[in-house]
């Protein structure tokens, strides 16, 4: 059991909140207010884009499954696009089962992420 | 589920043949919105009256053993990860501070369209029992609930050809049938399956659409 790190990283055109550690039941609170605050920087007129990089995760359950959800509505509320950076099968596994990669696709890195232009925001 | 509903289909909820009962509930687990659905038994080994409380996140966290490090939603978190059923030992506190040991028998729960939305399956309290008794009672128990539930699946599924419905209101209808006449679901179930044979409604057209279904299926799963 690896404790959770969470980093909050805002840029000009976008915020990046990276995640590494078992994402649990245990420790998903701490993530949902770092989401939050994030939501918030991100919602500055010159960035719109949120990028959540589980690339770390090593433990990924349904708490995690719903930070990232309810970060996404969020998003959809405030006008942020959320994209998620996800390449390792503990968190690629969750979405493809629910089939909530349909919802919010994943990209497999974070330059990827940032450099996604389709809709409109960074 | 309040009161009326029994998550698998489980009901009432004793099983075992030799003069020593377990306690076996039902329950669901849907992983968007963490949100639970207990069986009167499972309530009832928590120590709630059925339908007076709301099983939740937070609820469960103050059953959770103090010797336990993870949530009992990490373990049903399993079917996130892998397919097939599991059982897991699980550990928990009733109200009245007693601790209790139950085996967690689940499986993946699917909506319609083949997404993975939940973990459904059964509690089976072991109780006072020593790991002798224990070991016998489960070995008696376990095909027990997977026929069982076995049976009911497929009664659903003939159930769904033939009204033309969706598998919860298959469900509903089973469940329907064994409240009205007091027979324990899986009995039902068990019954419909086994007298399968003596509906005579096979209709030529039937079996040509089912034909070319199975025949061309394979071209529709997605891959």
């Amino acid at each position: 059991m690896s404790d959770l790190v969470i980093t909050q990283d805002v840029r000009d055109s976008a915020v990046v909140v990276a995640v590494a550690g078992d994402l649990d039941t245990a420790t998903v609170d701490s993530l949902v207010q770092h989401l939050d605050a994030a939501m918030s920087a991100a919602s500055a007129p010159s960035r719109k884009l949120l990028v959540v990089d589980l690339g770390g995760v090593t433990y990924f359950g349904s708490a995690g499954l719903n930070a990232v959800l309810g970060c996404y509505s969020a998003g959809m509320t405030n006008g942020v696009a959320v994209r998620l950076v996800a390449n390792a099968a503990e968190v690629l596994r969750p979405l493809q089962v629910t089939q909530l990669d349909t919802v919010i696709s994943p990209y497999s890195s974070l330059p990827e992420a940032l450099a996604d232009s389709s809709d409109g925001a960074g | 589920m309040a009161s009326s509903r029994s998550a698998a289909g489980l009901n009432p909820g004793s099983v075992g043949d030799h003069g020593e009962q377990l306690e076996v509930g039902a329950f669901r687990f849907w992983f968007v919105g963490q949100r639970w659905e207990w069986s009167d038994e499972v309530a009832r080994m928590h120590g709630y009256q059925p339908g007076t409380v709301e099983p939740t996140t937070e609820l469960l966290l103050s059953h959770k053993h103090p010797d336990d490090r993870r949530h009992v939603q990490e373990l049903l978190d399993h079917a996130l990860h892998q397919g097939g059923s599991f059982s897991s030992r699980h550990r928990f506190i009733d109200t009245a501070g007693r601790g209790h040991t139950v085996i967690v028998l689940a499986d993946r729960m699917y909506n319609d369209d083949g997404a993975v939305v939940g973990t459904e399956g059964y509690y089976v309290d072991l109780a006072d029992t020593d790991d002798q008794s224990r070991t016998e009672m489960l070995n008696a128990v376990l095909p027990e609930l997977l026929e069982s539930r076995a049976a009911i699946e497929q009664a659903k599924g003939a159930l769904m050809v033939v009204y033309q419905i969706d598998a919860e209101q298959a469900f509903a209808i089973l469940q329907w049938r064994s409240q009205q006449t007091n027979t324990k679901l899986r009995a039902l179930a068990a019954q419909v399956v086994a007298e399968l044979d003596t509906v005579q409604g096979h209709s030529d057209a039937l079996r040509s659409q089912f034909d070319h279904l199975l025949l061309t299926v394979h071209e529709r799963v997605p891959r």
